[in-house]
């Protein structure tokens, strides 16, 4: 059974206990799930910061708007040109609790998958900074999009073309981390 | 190239074109659009607003035209962006959108697959092109592929498709200030001039880009502004709500309650050629007469395309934002919800038989800034050229992320009843009368569902 980003966005923070943290961490949690799941209806494309997708962005405003998700900003005052600069956290509200909790019953055999696609991100991804899972989903976007092996160099070389920039040791680190999720698998050369 | 002819154009002055353009125009196909008003019955509220897809098609080639000089694109770049921006509405049916919900509803899924992020409207869009004769005369085959991958997908550089489709693109460029002249309000004006020079095209990924220059931050969070306040106080005014959920529900009474066959077949998209001929057969004038003729007397859609026609309006009896509504299982159902969703008919048959109506006087629907104006749900974000390098939009600017998330998550509810009033009380009473229905109601109707959409 398909489920839709705004479904998954909520059970995903439900998941996670309420406290997710960055815009930026959610956008890349439902890319790995996403991949991991087969899910491909999920709108994910080649962005500035990585791989991102318009449907999970509008599926978060609209949860807030629900009333599901609390979102606060966290300021850090104004830039150079005078516009406020804002870091987004993310938690489960008691509504959207009881909404998650509702669901997981009616997706059957789907949630189950959903939920340990979750754990396994999570276990990966419990050293991992939101700039870690950035470079992981910018390596793991490469490597699918050539469909076929490559080396770290032809990754680092292949990501400057989206204007990306990925040190080789963030290239090693993301590859384990690929690994650990069965999205990457490192060869012998 | 030879400038062949030149309009005079209330909103950018002299729109010129060469010969190509000028054939093209003068297709059937494309003069068809003289017939087809740009916000469907919205001149029942703003008298002013009668201008059609014909004058909008012709100020999107006109901005397309200045972004494509602006950008520096070689001269074939230019002439294909033209054609695309100049043919990106032809195969808008009958009230524009309010036939796309149509066609979402009736189209044969037996025979046509659509993949995610596609429209039936878009893809009619592709088949005109690609099939229409008089447009084939002028158009080869190839350059036809290469105007619907622009206008779908994409083609050649992102810069191209910046212009035909994005946040800042040509065709919002030329609504907000069309609309508003138009509508006689204000709300969508913005600085065309500034925000045309405060673009440029910069090399990224594979090719070229859409660019905003640091400083013309302040243009575009004005554009974004506009946008803002015409879609709440046009496109989302209530007597344009309740024209476009009349139509709709008259034709859907033609098709299910009148079965008149024409009629399916104009919205029971197949993927054919033939299809697009019977399609551009219909416009606003050819329904509306057709159906309002003796010959369909007695039937629900003469009756209700005839009220429409003297503006009868049905009066909007309760509005709701869905996100307010108080029990959150309410608000997670209605929110995926569509307007010919079965369980809104529950709701609606409900406040028939409180009212002692017809069926057809009542009309329950769900609409959302997507559903009146169609805005693009997969614009991809435009970035800021700034001392530090390319930043996201969204980041530099906390008012383009709020509008932008504001329009993205509002969603109504509403009732629409024929009903006359004598004075202020009794329209009150009305409308507490349909509140009661419906909060009773709501639970039973909603009671079905068991879907996994949240």
């Amino acid at each position: 059974m398909s489920i839709t980003p705004r479904t998954a966005v909520l059970l995903l923070v439900h998941r996670l206990k309420g406290k997710v943290g960055t815009r930026t961490k959610v956008m890349k949690y439902m890319y790995f799930i996403g991949e991991m799941l087969g899910e491909h209806e999920w709108g994910f494309h080649a962005h500035f910061y990585g791989p991102y997708s318009e449907d999970v962005a509008d599926a978060i405003s609209r949860l807030g708007f629900l009333g599901f998700i609390d979102e606060r900003c966290q300021q850090f005052g104004p830039d150079e040109r005078g516009f406020e600069r804002c870091r987004y956290d993310y938690s489960l509200t008691d509504d959207g609790r009881a909404i998650a909790e509702g669901l997981l019953p009616q997706l059957g055999p789907a949630a189950k998958q959903f939920t340990d696609a979750v754990d396994k991100v999570r276990s990966a991804a419990a050293d991992m900074g939101y700039m870690d899972l950035s470079y992981a989903a910018k390596t793991y976007f490469l490597l699918k999009e050539s469909g076929k092996p490559m080396l770290p160099a032809e990754i680092r070389a292949k990501a400057r073309e989206f204007q990306w920039t990925i040190a080789a040791h963030d290239v090693e680190k993301s590859v384990s981390f690929l690994e650990s999720l069965g999205l990457a698998t490192r060869g012998n050369s | 190239m030879s400038l062949t002819k030149q309009v005079r154009d209330p909103v950018h002055g002299f729109i010129r074109w060469g010969q190509n353009e000028h054939c093209l125009v003068d297709t059937a196909t494309f003069q068809r659009l003289r017939r087809v008003k740009q916000l469907a019955c919205a001149h029942y509220v703003y008298p002013g607003a009668t201008h059609t897809r014909f004058e909008h098609s012709l100020g999107t080639f006109h901005v397309a035209s200045r972004l494509s000089e602006r950008l520096n694109l070689s001269e074939d770049e230019k002439t294909l962006v033209k054609t695309a921006a100049l043919l990106h509405d032809v195969g808008h049916g009958p009230f524009s959108h309010v036939s796309e919900d149509l066609l979402d509803q009736y189209y044969d899924r037996g025979k046509v697959k659509v993949e995610a992020k596609e429209t039936i409207h878009e893809l009619i869009t592709c088949d005109i092109i690609r099939h229409d004769s008089a447009l084939a005369q002028h158009l080869d085959a190839g350059r036809r592929e290469d105007i619907i991958r622009l206008l779908t997908k994409g083609h050649g550089d992102r810069v191209l498709k910046d212009i035909v489709s994005g946040p800042f693109d040509a065709d919002k460029m030329d609504y907000l200030l069309r609309d508003s002249l138009y509508c006689g309000v204000r709300y969508g004006m913005y600085d065309l001039d500034q925000l045309i020079g405060s673009l440029k095209a910069e090399p990224r990924d594979h090719g070229r880009e859409m660019v905003i220059e640091g400083d013309g931050v302040h243009a575009a969070e004005q554009f974004i502004l506009a946008k803002y306040y015409i879609y709440t106080q046009v496109y989302l005014h209530k007597v344009r709500v309740a024209t476009d959920a009349m139509i709709a529900r008259a034709l859907r009474a033609g098709i299910e309650d009148d079965n008149i066959p024409q009629l399916k077949e104009l919205f029971a998209y197949d993927g054919t050629p033939e299809f697009c001929t019977r399609y551009l057969e219909w416009d606003d004038e050819s329904l509306i007469r057709e159906y309002t003729s003796d010959r369909f007397k007695g039937t629900t859609i003469h009756e209700m395309l005839g009220r429409l026609k003297c503006r009868e309006l049905h009066k909007q009896v309760f509005h709701r934002l869905i996100s307010k509504l108080p029990d959150p299982a309410h608000r997670n159902a209605l929110m995926d919800m569509k307007s010919s969703d079965e369980r809104l008919r529950t709701l609606e048959k409900a406040v028939v038989a409180a009212l002692d109506k017809k069926p057809h006087e009542v009309i329950v629907t769900v609409y959302d800034v997507k559903n009146v104006r169609r805005a693009a749900t997969s614009e991809r974000s435009v970035l800021i050229d700034t001392d530090d390098g390319p930043t996201p939009l969204e980041d530099e600017s906390l008012l383009f992320r709020s509008i932008s998330e504001k329009l993205a998550a509002e969603k109504y509810l509403d009732c629409f009843v024929s009903a006359a009033y004598k004075d202020e009380h009794e329209k009150k009473e009305l409308q507490k009368r349909v509140r009661c229905v419906i909060e009773n109601e709501l639970p039973k109707a909603l009671r079905e569902e068991k879907e996994g959409t949240a």
